[in-house]
């Protein structure tokens, strides 16, 4: 928050830049812009403060597995590590990419700031809504801290539990309102931390053909979403992916933040981390070694839908 | 009456005096505070209207809408096929508030869908149908704006059938063109006429736009000229290294009017709006991608908007309404990539 927190951001990131020999280290300008340094002179741009609302895990993903792939000799390339600054909310995102094994422990070196809330743009100097109460304010995982933590919320569930005692037909009302307002731009997807895969089912934009893809598997490709834009596509696009952030979702706020149609929604995402807890009693990125939930089922597991 | 005066109270009034012709379209506050195009009447009401700011989204889709169906196909018992082309909007339609930037956009969208060799039938027949009342702007509208960098001005009149101008309890209104000039003919009951004060305060808002007072973004011709050997250079690589290639910059565009077509489910052939940032924008059937990646892509992006469009249409493709730039996620600047570039 403080100058403070700044001239440790950077002293601990030039520190890491000489030791480690890192590629660069992803952190905020003083305005809050997505910033990427590899020198000393960059470094001492990087800043935090309430301005900077990015979540900056997306970035960090891609910089890694873009150096990853064989040499010539068939030999694993080496992957330069790479440093990142990350709030409470980006770490839980980090740590679930680590607990995945998307990303390696050693191949990051993350400074953790502890977060007392950012700024919403478009809320005239209001912190953003999911910052007012937070849950996770302080870094899970980090190699250094950049400042003291600070005190954590309650997670506040009201807005959920009020949707949850409304019927049936009004939840659907509620959803083909809100979900029909979607332009399926994709920027929620994109900027997911936890979204991650080269191809996606519901983005019929992006497709992962490469030059050795054969015929058959190009015509075999399904379609599950159609380019239409309208309730029951959007209903789709939105609801199936529900199911692939189930125990994975940390609930950052990043697709809210970045809908440039002002969608809420977190309201899915707050909803489906309650689920999780009180269904399974898991958290998403709640400790380092943890299992994904995918992989804890068991016979006892409620599944009363299917049988 | 080509020169006149709408008071300000007396919108709403002209709003249904136009209505009783056409459908009207007018900016409205939408429940989470994005001010858009809505058509009154049927999802808004007169009072509801916001006409003092820049919409949040461009009227782009009101001509060109996101979603469009083509034609349709059955196929009977004896395997013939049965098309039907869709019947465009045969529905007259005003569009009432339009800041000048937005109404360059559709004079831009114009040129390229009707303008060259080959005409758009689907786009043509929309946008005959439709009026264009604008409002020039007293200055920035806010701090995104940048239209005098682009060829566009806070009063320009480019695009517009009828400029209001806001002098202060009342608009002074002026018909653009003839389609403009016979729109205001319905308006005869609201409309009166200007004193000398209300002349001066519409002099005062077009001499101010030719200064381009107020503006403090802004890209120079300079840099722009700076695009035609900068193709090359690893500048894109730094500048795209947070884009994050989603849509939002493209689908908010008022001249982004890229588009696919497939057909869908239930025999329907669909056109889309699609967007450059897209993977499968240029993506080959081989397999090969000629913009792979997020530099090529977004590169692209700011070349067809300063330097191919001016090359094949003869002007730029931003007018400058920094949509892109209040929305991007990731805080990407078109006037700052544009004015740095090496
Ligand atoms: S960011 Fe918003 S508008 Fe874009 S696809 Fe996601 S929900 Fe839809
Ligand atoms: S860009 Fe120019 S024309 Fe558009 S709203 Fe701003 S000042 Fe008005
Ligand atoms: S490129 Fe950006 S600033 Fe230019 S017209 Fe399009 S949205 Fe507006």
């Amino acid at each position: 928050m403080s100058d403070l927190s700044d001239e440790r951001i950077r002293e601990e990131a030039k520190k890491a830049l000489r030791e480690k020999g890192l590629k660069c280290v992803i952190g905020w300008s003083a305005e809050g812009t997505p910033t990427f340094a590899s020198t000393e002179e960059e470094i001492d741009r990087l800043s935090f403060n309430r301005s900077c609302v990015n979540n900056l895990v997306p970035y960090l993903t891609y910089e890694i597995r873009s150096q990853r792939g064989k040499t010539r000799d068939g030999k694993d390339k080496v992957v330069v590590p790479v440093g990142v600054v990350v709030r409470g909310c980006d770490s839980k995102a980090l740590l679930l990419l680590l607990n995945e094994k998307i990303l390696a422990r050693n191949e990051v070196f993350i400074i953790g700031v502890p977060c007392s809330g950012v700024v919403d743009p478009r809320a005239g100097g209001a912190l953003f809504r999911k910052c007012v109460k937070c849950a996770m304010r302080n870094p899970v995982v980090f190699d250094v801290l950049a400042s003291e933590t600070v005190q954590e919320d309650e997670k506040d569930y009201s807005e959920v539990e009020a949707i949850e005692r409304m019927s049936q037909e009004e939840r659907w009302a509620l959803w083909e309102e809100i979900l029909g307002d979607c332009i399926r731009c994709h920027a929620c997807k994109r900027s997911c931390p936890v979204c991650y895969c080269d191809e996606c089912l519901l983005d019929p934009t992006d497709v992962a053909i490469k030059p050795d893809t054969t015929a058959e598997e190009k015509a075999h490709r399904p379609l599950w979403v159609e380019r239409s834009v309208n309730v029951p596509e959007n209903l789709v696009y939105h609801l199936a992916r529900l199911p692939h952030l189930v125990g994975r979702c940390v609930d950052c706020g990043e697709c809210e933040r970045v809908c440039p149609r002002r969608l809420p929604l977190r309201l899915l995402t707050t909803k489906l981390e309650k689920d999780v807890k009180e269904i399974f009693d898991y958290e998403a990125a709640k400790e380092e070694g943890q299992k994904p939930l995918i992989a804890m089922s068991c016979m006892e597991d409620e599944n009363g839908f299917i049988m | 009456m080509s020169k006149s005066i709408l008071r300000k109270d007396k919108v709403a009034e002209a709003l249904s005096a136009l209505g009783k012709q056409s459908v009207v379209y007018a900016p409205v506050k939408n429940k989470r505070g994005i001010v858009e195009y809505r058509e009154l009447g049927k999802s808004a009401s007169a009072a509801e209207i916001e006409l003092d700011g820049k919409p949040d989204t461009p009227p782009k889709a009101i001509i060109f809408p996101q979603t469009e169906v083509l034609l349709t196909y059955r196929k009977d018992k004896d395997g013939k096929f049965e098309v039907t082309p869709a019947r465009p909007d045969e529905r007259e339609k005003v569009i009432f508030g339009v800041r000048p930037c937005d109404a360059i956009g559709i004079a831009v969208m114009d040129k390229v869908f009707c303008g060259g060799k080959f005409t758009d039938p689907y786009y043509k027949a929309r946008r005959e149908k439709v009026t264009i009342f604008s409002i020039a702007c007293d200055g920035p509208m806010d701090s995104y704006c940048f239209c005098p960098s682009t060829g566009g001005s806070p009063a320009a009149t480019e695009g517009s059938d009828v400029m209001m101008y806001d002098v202060g309890d009342s608009y002074y209104v002026e018909g653009v063109t003839e389609k403009g000039k016979k729109a205001l003919e319905a308006l005869k009951g609201q409309l009166g006429k200007p004193s000398p004060e209300q002349e001066g305060r519409k002099e005062a808002i077009v001499e101010k736009a030719k200064s381009g007072e107020g503006f403090t973004r802004k890209i120079s011709a300079e840099s722009i000229a700076k695009l035609d050997n900068s193709f090359d250079s690893k500048y894109w690589d730094d500048v795209a290294r947070r884009c994050l290639s989603c849509g939002a910059c493209t689908y908010y565009c008022p001249t982004c009017h890229c588009f696919d077509i497939n057909d869908e489910k239930g025999g329907e052939r669909v056109r889309t709006w699609d967007s450059c940032q897209f993977g499968i924008f240029t993506m080959h059937t081989s397999g090969h991608n000629p913009r792979a990646v997020r530099a090529q892509k977004l590169r692209n992006r700011y070349y067809h908007k300063f330097k191919y469009s001016k090359d094949n249409i003869g002007r730029y493709l931003c007018v400058g309404c920094g949509r892109c730039i209040a929305l991007c996620p990731a805080s990407l600047d078109i006037t700052k990539a544009i004015s740095e570039v090496k």
